[in-house]
């Protein structure tokens, strides 16, 4: 496992209103580490998720607007963060408390350390 | 399980198959029994398809299952190729009656996160199946003397034989 | 165990054929293949090694139409003959309907015929198979062959149940036919008992 991916993933879960941060591989939807919560499922939400943004992907490269670079989910519990950051996708879990701006910021700067 | 057994499991599955189906966005789903035979298919243009792919997904089954008890692992999760535009994922389903096997054929409108994940789901929703009860048919045995006897015929007939 | 299926109509039916390496196991299905009419039959699968011996199976798909109201369908299996691929022709025979036992007539394979024979009883055995009512037929290949021992010498061989036996030729084809007329007929009777069977047990 490398380093760099559990660090950026443990960094990320620990900016405040953070309740979880999942690194996923975008093609397989399938976690490639994770910090979150015992009752949430990783698994679960990286396929999900995944899903989700390269869905939403073509809709922005078929809109002519070119690579889709964050997507955000606003629920009843808080908001669901998701960014682009090559073959992966870095997903947060933000509550409903959460500063969010400052939670964006923290995933972007994390999703092109990446890349 | 007794020939009469089967009708039950297969009305059983049809409605968790489907809601898989829909939900994983799988191209192509075929469940099997551990020697090759169809209970269940789903995207497949011809029959004769869906034989050979059941008869080949239950030999990948089979070998890779023998390969696991060599390897002391009592069973693998599941078997996943992955192609360059077509992936495969085969794995047991625990039923009440018998194990089947379920092979899943996906493309770039589904991942292997999601099909695991619907998988998983299928799996609970097959396990809390209640206990399937036998359902007792009745035959007609001249009318299938008669029938058995040309469709012998029809496939085996000595024109057909000569070169 | 065949495979009844009541909501599509749907019969499938499991034969293996069985015997020692190179005794015409592959050529059968090969020549079933070339000559059962176009919409009868499926694509051959043929798992084989470089030099064309079975590696894992032979498999052919055939189309018996409809027998009383449900599609009928025979899958046929070949398992690889040689001595060390036991734990193949296990996996292959698993649910398997009948057997088409194929020895070579030729006088030098008489001991390689018994063995495979003992071989596929040990099989079936462990299989929980009940041997005296599992449909199966005797083929006696290569009877052109010069060393082709006479009919009764192989019959006092191998058919102590007085199985049906079928002289043949699978690579012209001679027999072919008729040995798998014979046992899907078998197979398909006994499961026509068994269901009949089945549905008296309900009446009663």
């Amino acid at each position: 496992m490398s380093d760099v991916y559990v660090d950026t993933v443990s960094r990320l879960s620990r900016v405040p209103g953070v309740r979880g941060a999942i690194l996923v591989e975008a093609a397989g939807g399938v976690p490639v580490t994770a910090e979150v919560d015992a009752s949430i499922s990783p698994r679960a939400v990286a396929a999900l998720a995944a899903a989700l943004f390269q869905r939403t992907a073509s809709v922005s490269t078929t809109a002519g607007l070119g690579r889709l670079r964050r997507f955000q989910l606003e629920t009843a519990g808080g908001h669901v963060l998701m960014a682009g950051a090559g073959e992966l996708i870095l997903v947060v879990l933000v509550d409903d408390d959460g500063q969010l701006g400052m939670v964006r910021l923290e995933t972007q700067r994390a999703a092109e350390s990446l890349i | 399980m007794k020939p009469s057994e089967m009708p039950d499991l297969m009305e059983a599955l049809r409605d968790p198959v489907h809601e898989f189906i829909h939900d994983s966005r799988a191209r192509i789903v075929l469940v099997v029994n551990r020697s090759g035979k169809v209970l269940a298919q789903h995207g497949f243009t011809s029959s004769y398809e869906v034989m050979n792919v059941a008869s080949l997904a239950a030999a990948a089954h089979a070998s890779s299952q023998a390969l696991a008890e060599l390897l002391n692992t009592r069973r693998w999760n599941h078997l996943h190729h992955a192609g360059k535009q077509r992936n495969m994922f085969l794995a047991l389903l625990d039923t009440p009656l018998e194990p089947l096997i379920l092979v899943v054929i996906y493309d770039e409108q589904s991942s292997l996160g999601l099909v695991e994940l619907f998988f998983d789901r299928l799996s609970a929703s097959v396990a809390a199946l209640p206990q399937l009860r036998e359902v007792r048919r009745s035959a007609d045995p001249l009318g299938f003397e008669r029938d058995l006897e040309a469709g012998l015929d029809r496939v085996f007939t000595p024109d057909a034989e000569a070169p | 165990m065949s495979l009844v299926n009541y909501s599509t109509r749907e019969i499938t039916c499991k034969i293996v054929y069985y015997g020692p390496g190179r005794s015409g196991k592959t050529s059968n299905l090969q020549y079933v293949h070339a000559f059962v009419p176009e919409d009868r039959k499926g694509p051959m699968v043929s798992l084989a090694t470089e030099t064309d011996r079975t590696l894992f199976f032979d498999f052919l798909p055939i189309d018996l139409g409809t027998i009383s109201g449900f599609r009928t369908r025979i899958q046929v299996y070949t398992v690889p003959g040689q001595v060390y691929y036991n734990a193949t022709r296990k996996l292959v025979l698993r649910g398997s309907d009948g057997v088409v036992f194929v020895a070579d007539s030729q006088n030098e394979r008489k001991e390689d015929n018994l063995e495979s024979f003992r071989n596929l009883h040990e099989n079936l055995l462990e299989e929980g198979i009940e041997i005296r009512d599992f449909p199966m037929v005797l083929q006696y290949n290569k009877r052109d062959l010069p060393g082709a021992l006479p009919i009764n010498e192989l019959d006092d061989l191998l058919n102590f149940r007085g199985l049906p036996a079928f002289p043949a030729s699978a690579l012209e084809g001679a027999g072919v036919f008729d040995t798998l007329k014979s046992i899907s007929q078998l197979v398909l009777q006994s499961l026509s008992r068994r269901l009949r069977h089945s549905a008296d047990a309900t009446a009663s």
